[in-house]
């Protein structure tokens, strides 16, 4: 017969194997995740490519892995395309459907897009029109595919220990000032992999 | 009073048997007359077989908890990249559902009409059945909430541990499919909390937070493993959930690019009040129709509000539960300016209906077993054009 302290502790062995449970799952997932640590390129490289989509094939041969982009352009193309007909579809990027891949492929696993200063309060007016995404103050924050995806001005790009991997869209660089966009291009601490989409516009990085 | 006809225990496995298989021949009856993606499937399939394989929530959006991504790659593991691969999860759980709606009804109102007359009317109300031949995620959340509340009852009414653990599993498996789970657990949790908290029961409040909090918590982060193999971290997952909450939140008409098919599924308002059908995917000649049954969904309100009332003025547990557990999964859907189709109100279901043959057993006496039988009477007539492909159009 157990007296009654031991039936007091013997009810709370429950509750305590859950909050174990609980403890073991978060230790658990912590360790699957630093299982899977982000790839980098050694040193640092301007790549330039003539269309998005060969961007995608850029990252795969370069074997990166999990990495925090920084895009520079006025649209991201989330472009989902072949993706929907099928999950075996070739690997084939399209230039609407390179992030969307380079997601899937786990070759990006964060994506900032910057938006220039002059464009910044026509972005935060549509926002406010349509807030279906998380504003902290500085960045406004969204999800797609598991993915956060962080719209930003380059001054509220965090500051990371860690290399990120820039996309550049020529096009566009004049809303950002060509000068700005290549010394960040340029700075070997910031990033390992540069990759300029040459357009119309043609710069020298 | 209520009729009872208990089955003798040792022909009890082999009724629910039946049960479990009656159900399952109504749903699996030419469900694979349409051999292309029906409705979402163009997303689920292909996310399914991303999120196992790769850890990555796309091409759908990614908001919603992936437990149901874990159960779809199953039937495609087991069956095939088919018709059968992609439904055969559904069919399976909205036949379970069938069996696990009696199991409750008859633990709450014993073996009789009210059990025998719910789990009918789940078995072929139109709604129901379309869902479970389909990929629709409503149809596993809405299994597991039933099985969350019939072990609520139990737990509540023998003050059983183990039923709150199980009770608790439920809760996780359903929150984890879909976030409609939520609601009810925390209208359980404050309600039942504060009721021992009152008492000063301390190690109940302990045991509820633990078996009711904790371990749903625990599984809804575990359906998330293909997700951290990526690499992503706690903090991440937190902000995932914030970012996908927010997003789900706010949606608006606009927010769904398939918004014309959806806006003549009605909203949560005329859902129980009025006509509605659609009819899609005809390609091949069959469509697939999502419809409510409106001859009978029309006194489901109604049927509602009066097993809440008796189980207040009565002081009944059963009959508050099942009724709280409507209010707070339907109220959400009121108040939410997200909008929500008719398929979503197959998680109703299952509480409406026991509602219903209660009250018909209530107010009708001897008469219940006559607008019970009106009511499967119409639904298997719908049944047949859903079992065609035949559109229906009101």
């Amino acid at each position: 017969m157990k007296n009654g302290l031991e039936r007091e502790a013997a009810s709370l062995y429950g509750p305590l194997a859950v909050l174990g449970f609980f403890v073991a799952s978060l230790v658990f997932v912590s360790a699957l995740s630093a299982m899977s640590p982000e790839r980098y390129a050694p040193g640092h490289k301007v790549y330039t490519v003539k269309k998005r989509a060969s961007a995608y094939g850029l990252l795969r041969k370069l074997h990166v892995k999990g990495r925090t982009m920084i895009y520079f352009g006025r649209l991201l193309p989330l472009g989902r395309g072949t993706a929907l007909r099928s999950p075996k579809a070739s690997r084939t990027s399209k230039n609407k459907d390179f992030i969307y891949l380079s997601l899937l492929d786990n070759l990006v696993g964060r994506i900032y897009r910057v938006v220039p200063d002059g464009r910044w309060s026509k972005v935060m007016a549509n926002f406010a029109g349509n807030q279906s995404a998380f504003y902290d103050g500085k960045r406004i924050n969204t999800a797609s595919f598991g993915t956060p995806i962080i719209v930003t001005r380059l001054r509220d790009v965090p500051v990371r220990s860690q290399k990120a991997v820039i996309f550049i869209e020529s096009n566009d660089v004049k809303d950002y000032g060509f000068e700005r966009i290549r010394e960040i291009a340029g700075q070997r601490r910031f990033s390992d992999i540069v990759i300029v989409r040459t357009g119309k516009a043609s710069y020298a990085f | 009073m209520h009729s009872s006809a208990k089955i003798p225990d040792k022909y009890r496995p082999i009724f629910l048997a039946v049960l479990f298989l009656v159900a399952f021949a109504f749903r699996f009856y030419n469900f694979n007359q349409k051999q292309t993606y029906v409705f979402d499937e163009m997303y689920h399939v292909p996310t399914a077989v991303n999120y196992v394989e790769k850890g990555f929530l796309g091409p759908e959006e990614g908001y919603h908890p992936p437990l149901r991504h874990l159960l779809m790659y199953a039937g495609i593991r087991t069956f095939g990249n088919n018709p059968y691969g992609w439904r055969l999860r559904n069919i399976a759980l909205g036949s379970a559902t069938v069996v696990a709606l009696f199991l409750l009804a008859e633990s709450i109102f014993g073996a009789g009409l009210v059990a025998y007359g719910s789990a009918a009317l789940l078995l072929l109300d139109p709604l129901h059945i379309a869902t479970s031949r389909g990929s629709f995620d409503e149809i596993q959340s809405g299994f597991f909430l039933v099985c969350a509340v019939y072990f609520v009852f139990k737990a509540l009414s023998s003050d059983r541990e183990r039923d709150l653990v199980f009770a608790g599993v439920f809760f996780g498996l359903s929150a984890a499919t879909k976030w409609y789970a939520f609601f009810p657990l925390f209208c359980l949790l404050v309600s039942v909390g504060a009721r021992q908290l009152r008492r000063h029961r301390w190690k109940d409040v302990l045991k509820l937070l633990s078996y009711l909090l904790v371990l749903p918590a625990t599984i809804y982060l575990l359906a998330y493993i293909p997700w951290f193999l990526r690499g992503n971290s706690i903090p991440a997952w937190v902000r995932l959930q914030r970012d996908a909450f927010w997003s789900v939140s706010r949606m608006r008409n606009d927010s769904f690019t398939n918004i014309e098919l959806l806006r003549p599924l009605g909203n949560p308002l005329t859902w129980f009040l009025r006509p509605i059908s659609v009819a899609v995917d005809s390609r091949g000649g069959s469509f697939f129709t999502l419809m409510n049954n409106f001859p009978v969904w029309i006194f489901l309100l109604p049927a509602v509000f009066y097993l809440l009332y008796t189980g207040i003025k009565e002081s009944r547990l059963g009959s508050s539960l099942v009724a709280a557990t409507f209010l707070s999964l339907y109220i959400p859907f009121l108040l939410s300016s997200r909008p929500s189709f008719l398929y979503s109100a197959v998680i109703l279901l299952p509480f409406c209906f026991i509602a219903l043959a209660f009250a018909a057993e209530e107010i009708l006496g001897k008469y219940a077993y006559l607008f019970l039988a009106g009511a499967l009477s119409i639904s298997l007539f719908l049944y047949t054009f859903i079992a065609r492909g035949a559109a229906v159009t009101f």
